[in-house]
């Protein structure tokens, strides 16, 4: 028994000893040379399946354990011929080592295989960030956000750039409602919903431009998180002074984003010297110089006589008394596949009081006078503004666009001055009203050609009313004794109507042409009226102080630009020719002209390799003067001076130089960037002044030959050990140019300007970070006498991140301004320190501006005729509780 | 008497192995669609059994349109790639990383690869066979052909009976997929030998190499928002997400 169970046994070993198969191979060629690396595939016929292996680098192989029958056996190899053999274990040797002979494979040289289309990838002009890496919740607004995404810049102003371009537009999910009054939004919406911020370079604002226009433009688009489309969301702040009375600030934003419609409703109230708008006039007229369909964007009106005032250096809201109420309703409509309709509108009130102390020393040409001024100003103004833009995409290749824009606008500016310890009161009342219509048909008819045809009216009108309560100007109307007050009423109207055709072509080799023939038509009206008033009576219209001018100016023009790229070069060529009609009307005195000229330009950009790039451009431009320019008579544009065109036609000649080298990239070490600019006006509007302690005349005369320079630089360099990085940025600028004082000889003017300035910021990853810098400028202005100062600027920023929950900032600053015996010297200290009771809804806050309640500043300047001291009120100490609530 | 014609015999039989001087070039183009879609092509030269694999070169034109570029890639230049050998079984990667160049040293690993038998495509003309495999923290779908019998692909991706021709991530963040296919002359042979250059530059592991890749990106965000204009506030600056790139997961982290 036991026997027959070893023979079972042994027969079942037996069976098995044979059924598992261990098999060896070797390859080689003809040659007997072992061929290594070729791929074997053992195809069991009887399974179907199949294994792959390997020669090692001997040549041989060794197909394991295998309890197949028959093995079908593929043997391919880089430069031979497959071969295939069929193995019938009954009839071979396992045990002998199987030999496979490859034939070399003749492959004939220069097979190339080409995939036949290459996917278009647009996806080279758009960077994307994913918000989540660069950000944790802290933010409040976009604009916020955006200083943390690596690339982008934002100033002091909120200006948002990207290397040095700024961007043209903040778009949401592909829309825009602001175009360059993206201020609005990146300063008031929030920054939760955002989940990726989209930078898309060489951006075209018209879609049937895209990969023809060489566009440099730069565009961003926030893409928001699922969660926040289709709900509406917003936030709400309020903010209230602690121990001041009545100081507050109230903002808030509702927003709706769906796929069809959008929309956006902000509003904001402050008195703090906030301004909630940013640059208003940007939203009434984006700037899009030389883009197609620009046609008439650069027509505007401009007044003569304006009440309002800057304060140099600081930032505006430290003397901004203000009290604002903005309102803003947007929508986009999305109605058809192919419509799409964009409404814009806003309400703007604004009440704001600026103080200051003025002196005045003229000392030129044997003229010398000191005048005092205490001046408190206080502007009105009431804006509304409605825009409606509608689009409708024909088909793929078609497009129709219309804007149409209406905006009034009420203006209320009255001063209280002390003008050498007398009482002056000035009023002035103004309007402007606007109708702007634009209508374009963009046609892309072949894949790299597009057409555009542009027209577009603009009708402007703004009226303005002036009155000074004393008569100033006795040596001008001697035999005026009893008046004692003036008048001044103006219109000042533009109508501009213009048609243009543009033709792009982007060649296969990469090169842009562009043709664009066009005419525009502008008439402008400008009528004043100086009356010499005692108490409510007329008592005289003087002669040379009416204005009654109509300026026709009919260009027709012809333009022609090309882009070629040869190798690392990128040439851009323009020549631009005019014909010109232009008519004037000065007091029933008529003239025309009709002048011809043409303006070429040309421009090398050199990219020498990635770290070195050079931009450069030369270009002679003619401009046609103004309706400002060409008045004949004097108008009187503020409380003590009168100035008057030059009552003829002029066409100005100007020829203009631009460099610019970078060397590096923001993400290196070392990072420089150097800017020179140089422009000659060969003929140059300049002023013939007549001075008298209590008025002065300005006429327009024309000079030849006025020269400008400016050079800068900026140089970045980031110490490792201390995780920060040095900025140096040095400038200077040279301008020189004529006038002339009471009629006398023309005299030369020089006027230069050094800067120097240095910076040292961190990134450590702690608590702390620091920034601290300091500015040094000085001014010069050279005429017979020479007037100079030297004015520097230093700040301290602490900023310390505590958690997820707390953060401080502290931001300091001081002004020393030389040439001031006293009170030279002025220091600023701003708080601000934020508490996220419960992240992404609700934050606590206080902030406290001027801490050293500086109440007033000083600061000294310089001009061709003399010097100034001016004293700026402040606005005072104050701590504000803020306090703000997201849904 | 016998025993010297079988040492003979082995001698003569003992010919040698082929010197495999057919060079094939492969031109890929490469997708990668993490926080930023960024897209090239790169190449791959391989014999039987060396392959050299570097990004940014192409036959086609590569100036695009009026680029004007903020932040640079570093771009590797024909000199800095991957060489996989499979004779030692070694990988070498030369790069830069900051300023300096390194040479990265890991030992091939073997990709799991499972083969779809009965899957079937042709690509380029040649046909294909799918298969699937984890590498690294993603799943890879890859099509290869046994028409090209080598067992390369483009970047880290080898192991398969084949040239492989298309790779894709389950994520949809990874692509490789194959432009062009070309037989270079015989004489030109290539200096795939990284080994031999062991000596000019440091070597690193792998796991080195990661963590300097972390810090040169870390350090130049930081020098980016140091040269941030007065008034920009950095308001919290989150603790920078580990740089990850195709790979996702490394070995020393299973």
């Amino acid at each position: 028994m036991g026997r027959i169970i070893v023979l079972f046994i042994s027969l079942f070993f037996f069976k098995t000893m044979y059924t598992q198969k261990t098999i060896r191979g070797i390859i080689a060629n003809k040659n007997e040379e072992r061929i290594p690396f070729a791929i074997i595939e053992v195809i069991d016929l009887a399974k179907d399946t199949s294994i792959y292996l390997s020669s090692d680098e001997n040549g041989l192989f060794t197909i394991k354990n295998t309890t197949a029958n028959t093995l079908e056996i593929r043997i391919s190899a880089l430069g031979f011929s497959p071969q295939k053999k069929l193995l019938d274990f009954q009839k071979i040797d396992t045990k002998k080592q199987l030999k496979f002979i490859l034939k070399e494979k003749r492959i004939k040289l220069k097979e190339v295989i080409i995939r036949t289309k290459k996917p278009l990838i647009l996806k080279k002009d758009t960077i994307k960030f994913r918000t989540k890496y660069f950000t944790n919740g802290t933010e409040q607004t976009v604009e916020e956000l955006l200083k943390k995404i690596p690339g982008l810049r934002i100033d002091s102003e909120g200006t948002i750039k990207v290397g040095n371009r700024e961007i043209e537009k903040l778009m949401i999910e592909g829309d825009d409602f602001f175009e360059k009054g993206y201020k609005v939004l990146s300063k008031n919406m929030p920054a939760h919903p955002i989940e990726e911020v989209e930078i898309l370079k060489n951006f075209s604002n018209n879609r049937l431009l895209k990969g023809i226009e060489n566009s440099d433009k730069i565009a961003l688009n926030l893409k928001l998180n699922d969660k926040s489309k289709r709900i509406w969301f917003g936030n709400i702040n309020s903010d209230y002074g602690l121990f001041s009375e009545n100081i507050y600030q109230l903002k808030f934003n509702l927003m709706n984003f769906g796929k069809k419609n959008k929309y956006y409703f902000l509003a904001n109230f402050n008195n703090i010297g906030t301004d909630a708008v940013g640059d208003i006039k940007s939203l009434i007229n984006p700037t899009r110089y030389n883009e197609p369909s620009s046609i008439g964007d650069n027509q505007s009106v401009n007044n003569l006589l304006n009440l309002s005032t800057t304060t140099p250096y600081l930032k505006k809201r430290r003397s901004n008394f203000n009290n604002v109420e903005l309102a803003s309703l947007n929508a986009i409509f999305n109605p058809t596949k192919k419509i799409k309709i964009k409404t814009l509108g806003f309400l703007n009130w604004d009440e704001t009081d600026f103080s200051r102390k003025k002196t005045d020393v003229v000392n030129t040409n044997n003229i010398s006078f000191t005048n005092n001024q205490n001046y408190e100003l206080r502007n009105k103004k009431r804006i509304f503004f409605g825009k409606i833009d509608l689009t409708y995409n024909i088909s793929k290749t078609k497009m129709l666009r219309t804007t149409t824009k209406y905006s009034t606008g009420k203006f209320n500016d009255s001063s209280n001055l002390l003008f050498n310890t007398i009482s002056t009161l000035e009023n002035l009342e103004s309007q402007r009203s606007l109708f702007d219509q634009k209508i374009n048909y963009t046609n892309k008819f072949k894949d790299k050609k597009v057409f555009l045809l542009t027209g577009r009216f603009i009708n402007e009108k703004t009226p303005q009313n002036y009155t000074v309560n004393r008569f100033l100007y006795h040596d001008l109307f001697p035999s005026f004794m009893a008046v004692n007050n003036v008048s001044q009423e103006s219109v000042n109207q533009m109508q501009f109507a213009g048609i243009n055709a543009h033709l792009l072509d982007r060649k296969e080799n990469g090169n842009l042409l562009e043709f664009q023939l066009g005419n525009e038509f502008r008439k402008d009206k400008l009528s004043t009226s100086f009356t010499l008033l005692e108490n409510d009576k007329i008592l005289n219209t003087p002669n040379d102080y009416q204005n009654k001018t109509n300026y026709l100016v009919n260009n027709l023009y012809l333009k022609n630009k090309f882009q070629l790229k040869i190798n690392d070069f990128d040439f851009i060529g323009k020549l631009n020719i005019h014909q010109l009609f232009n008519r004037l009307e000065n007091n029933s005195i008529f003239e025309n002209q009709t002048p011809f000229f043409i303006n070429p330009s040309l421009g090398l950009d050199w990219k020498i390799n990635n770290k070195n790039i050079i931009t450069s451009s030369y270009s002679f431009n003619t401009k046609n003067a103004k309706i400002l320019d060409v008045f004949s008579d004097f108008v009187l544009t503020g409380f003590r001076s009168f100035s008057k065109g030059t009552g003829s036609f002029n066409q100005l000649n100007a020829s203009n130089f631009t460099f610019n080298h970078q060397l590096g990239n923001w993400s290196d070490r070392f990072f420089v960037n150097t800017f020179i600019f140089y422009n000659k006006n060969h003929d140059f509007f300049s002023t013939n002044t007549t001075l008298n302690q209590n008025f002065s005349l300005g006429e327009k005369i024309l000079i030849k030959n006025q020269k400008s320079l400016n050079i800068n630089s900026n140089i970045n360099y980031f110490f490792k050990s201390i995780s920060s990085n040095l900025k140096l940025d040095v400038g200077y600028t040279k301008s020189d140019f004529k006038n002339s004082i009471n009629n006398g000889n023309l005299r030369k003017v020089v006027s230069s300007n050094y800067n120097l300035g240095l910076e040292l910021r961190s990134s450590f990853k702690g608590v702390i970070n620091y920034h601290i810098g300091t500015k040094w400028t000085s001014t010069e202005i050279k005429t017979t006498t020479n007037n100079s100062f030297i004015d520097n600027i230093s700040f301290l920023d602490l900023s310390f991140i505590f958690n997820d929950k707390l953060d401080m900032h502290f931001q300091s600053e001081h002004y020393h301004f030389g040439n001031l015996e006293t009170n030279n010297n002025y220091l600023l200290l701003d708080f601000d320190a934020n508490y996220k009771l419960i992240k992404n809804k609700l934050t606590f806050g206080i902030t406290g501006k001027n801490l050293f309640n500086s109440k007033k500043f000083k600061n000294f300047s310089v001009s061709d005729i003399g010097t100034s001291t001016t004293e700026y009120k402040l606005l005072s100490r104050f701590i504000l509780l803020k306090m703000e609530y997201r849904f | 008497m016998g025993k010297i014609i079988y040492i003979v015999l082995f001698l003569i039989s003992f010919k040698g192995i082929t010197q495999n001087t057919y060079n094939t070039e492969v031109i890929y183009n490469v997708k990668y669609n993490f926080d930023r879609p960024y897209t090239f092509n790169a190449q791959l030269i391989f014999n039987n059994s060396i392959s050299y694999y570097s990004k940014g070169k192409s036959d086609t034109p590569k100036k695009q349109e009026g680029e004007k570029i903020i932040q640079e890639e570093t771009e590797l230049k024909g000199k800095y790639g991957y060489n996989t050998n499979l004779k030692t079984n070694l990988f070498f990667f030369k790069t830069i990383i900051g300023d300096s160049i390194f040479l990265q040293k890991e030992k091939t690993t073997k990709i799991p690869w499972k083969i779809d038998p009965k899957s079937k495509g042709t690509i380029l003309g040649y046909t294909c066979k799918k298969a699937t495999g984890m590498f690294r923290g993603r799943v890879y779908t890859v099509w290869f052909t046994t028409e090209i019998p080598v067992k390369f692909g483009p970047w880290k991706l080898n192991g398969l009976p084949g040239l492989i021709l298309e790779a894709k991530d389950a994520l949809n963040e990874v692509t490789f997929t194959v432009e062009k296919i070309k037989h270079l002359k015989e004489s030109k042979t290539f200096d795939f030998d990284f080994p031999k250059q062991e000596n000019k530059y440091p070597v690193i592991s792998l796991k080195e190499h990661f963590i300097k890749l972390n810090e040169d990106v870390k350090n130049k965000i930081k020098m980016i928002i140091a040269k941030l204009p007065k008034g920009a506030r950095v308001t919290n600056q989150s603790e920078i997400k580990e740089y990850r790139g195709v790979e996702l997961k490394f070995e020393w982290e299973e």
